[in-house]
């Protein structure tokens, strides 16, 4: 890796939403770090909803992308796609695919809610923890929770 | 190992087919459908060519006596436990796990791959099941409940990965031809018609030959031959006029006349489409035809790179 390839790094590091990232080969390794609380938050370029727009507060939940790829609604053989707005999602449930070359990986929510809006445009490449949906908690949920 | 828990007939073991033996009067046999058997042995790392669980007639339930990745692509949609996993994937099963293989409703061929290959006896140096020769798969013939298949040493650990493959495109459209050998003795007309009919899949069809149903071909002058060696794809005109397009359990030499040669990337397409449908015909190049076959083969080997790359 020479000084070029590291200050690009850097460049694309302080423009993403991730506080840290980690590069080894065998002649190098690279370890970064930022604090994203104390810094202006970017907006995505591939997010068509702003990050800043999305609801504050520990009430937002969101499904994040669990690493890079093209973002796919719904499995490629399917013509439907896996949520819409309004679905109940269980943690686990796949509710989305990622599309890297010729291989598909999930999206799994990881936690149980209600759609609220897909954050992102079909297709749109993503990058590790781009927020992908958002959720809202079902009372119907709680209920169960409490019962 | 996994037991048949629930089968219909037409299930066997195929891997690609059994090469080199026609002119002792074996056929290939082997998968009719050998990209979507590619595609579910390279994402558990197997060999391409591993022998897995050819599916035609749906529901297929099987129970796993031990901990083993699978993957199931083609038509149809592979359910573990109560728990519907996405097309063209690769599963993780614990011991006790019932798997069921169930239809879209579209029909179509589905493989069922399991990490290591289905072990079974391989004879003239295939796996594949000759039901017309009974050897080969298990004992020569179709699976059937209370069977029990091993599976060879894995070479994946069991828990590599949750992922899949992007089904590959097929493409729309008229199925490719290229016309050859009795061709030319058609009438005009009927030359015409053979790539402006719709032609529906008779069901009779099997895994010997699709029989086409349509408007009747006839020769003006009855048109005898010496017998010739039969590959999968010739398509043949028995007397009846129907067409008869063969597939993998092919005989190894006929007489009938010959219309031409359905090209393999399309041959795949026929025998997935459900017995009852329409299709149509249209002449190809031979240039087209080897294109077809070099985008099958780049996206396996992307998919066996990019494998490598998620579970080295």
């Amino acid at each position: 890796m020479n000084f070029s390839e590291i200050r690009e790094i850097c460049r694309c590091f302080a423009r993403s939403q991730l506080s840290e990232i980690e590069y080894r080969d065998s002649y190098s390794s690279l370890r970064l770090l930022q604090n994203p609380a104390a810094r202006p938050v970017a907006t995505s370029p591939v997010s068509v909803t702003p990050v800043m727009a999305l609801p504050t507060g520990s009430a937002a939940m969101l499904i994040k992308s669990p690493q890079v790829g093209h973002f796919l609604i719904g499995h490629p053989s399917k013509t439907t796609a896996c949520v819409e707005a309004g679905c109940l999602v269980r943690k686990g449930d796949i509710v989305a695919f990622l599309q890297v070359g010729p291989l598909l990986f999930p999206v799994r929510s990881d936690v149980d809610g209600i759609i609220d809006s897909v954050l992102v445009e079909p297709q749109a490449l993503v990058e590790y923890a781009t927020p992908l949906f958002s959720l809202s908690e079902s009372e119907s949920l709680n209920e169960n929770h409490r019962s | 190992m996994i037991e048949i828990i629930k089968c219909m007939p037409g299930c066997t073991v195929q891997d690609a087919g059994r090469f080199g033996y026609r002119r002792l009067g074996v056929g290939s046999a082997g998968a009719m459908d050998g990209l979507a058997l590619a595609t579910g042995n390279i994402l558990l790392g197997n060999d391409a060519h591993a022998a897995a669980l050819e599916i035609i007639f749906f529901p297929l339930e099987i129970r796993f006596q031990e901990d083993c990745a699978f993957s199931f692509t083609g038509a149809g949609q592979a359910v573990l436990d109560g728990q519907a996993l996405p097309g063209w994937w690769k599963g993780t099963a614990r011991r006790g796990q019932l798997l069921r293989l169930e239809s879209l409703g579209s029909g179509g061929i589905g493989y069922l791959c399991l990490a290591g290959g289905v072990a079974v006896e391989t004879v003239l140096k295939s796996a594949s099941t000759d039901l017309k020769g009974v050897f080969g798969g298990v004992q020569g013939r179709m699976l059937k409940l209370g069977d029990v298949l091993a599976v060879h040493p894995r070479t994946v650990t069991v828990d590599a990965g949750d992922f899949g493959a992007v089904p590959y495109e097929n493409g729309q459209g008229a199925l490719r031809v290229l016309p050859g050998f009795e061709f030319a003795a058609l009438p005009e007309a009927m030359q015409a018609q053979v790539f402006s009919s719709d032609w529906q899949i008779s069901r009779q069809s099997n895994r010997i030959g699709f029989l086409l149903e349509g408007p009747r071909m006839k020769f003006d002058v009855p048109v005898e031959l010496l017998s010739y060696g039969v590959l999968p794809g010739l398509i043949q005109l028995p007397p009846s006029g129907q067409p008869v397009v063969m597939l993998a359990d092919a005989q190894t030499c006929g007489g009938y006349p010959r219309l031409g040669t359905l090209i393999d990337s399309d041959l795949r397409r026929l025998a997935q489409s459900a017995p009852g449908s329409s299709i149509q015909l249209r002449i190809c190049t031979l240039e087209e035809a080897a294109e077809a076959e070099a985008s099958e083969r780049q996206y396996l080997a992307r998919l066996s790179r990019m494998r490598e790359v998620v579970c080295p």
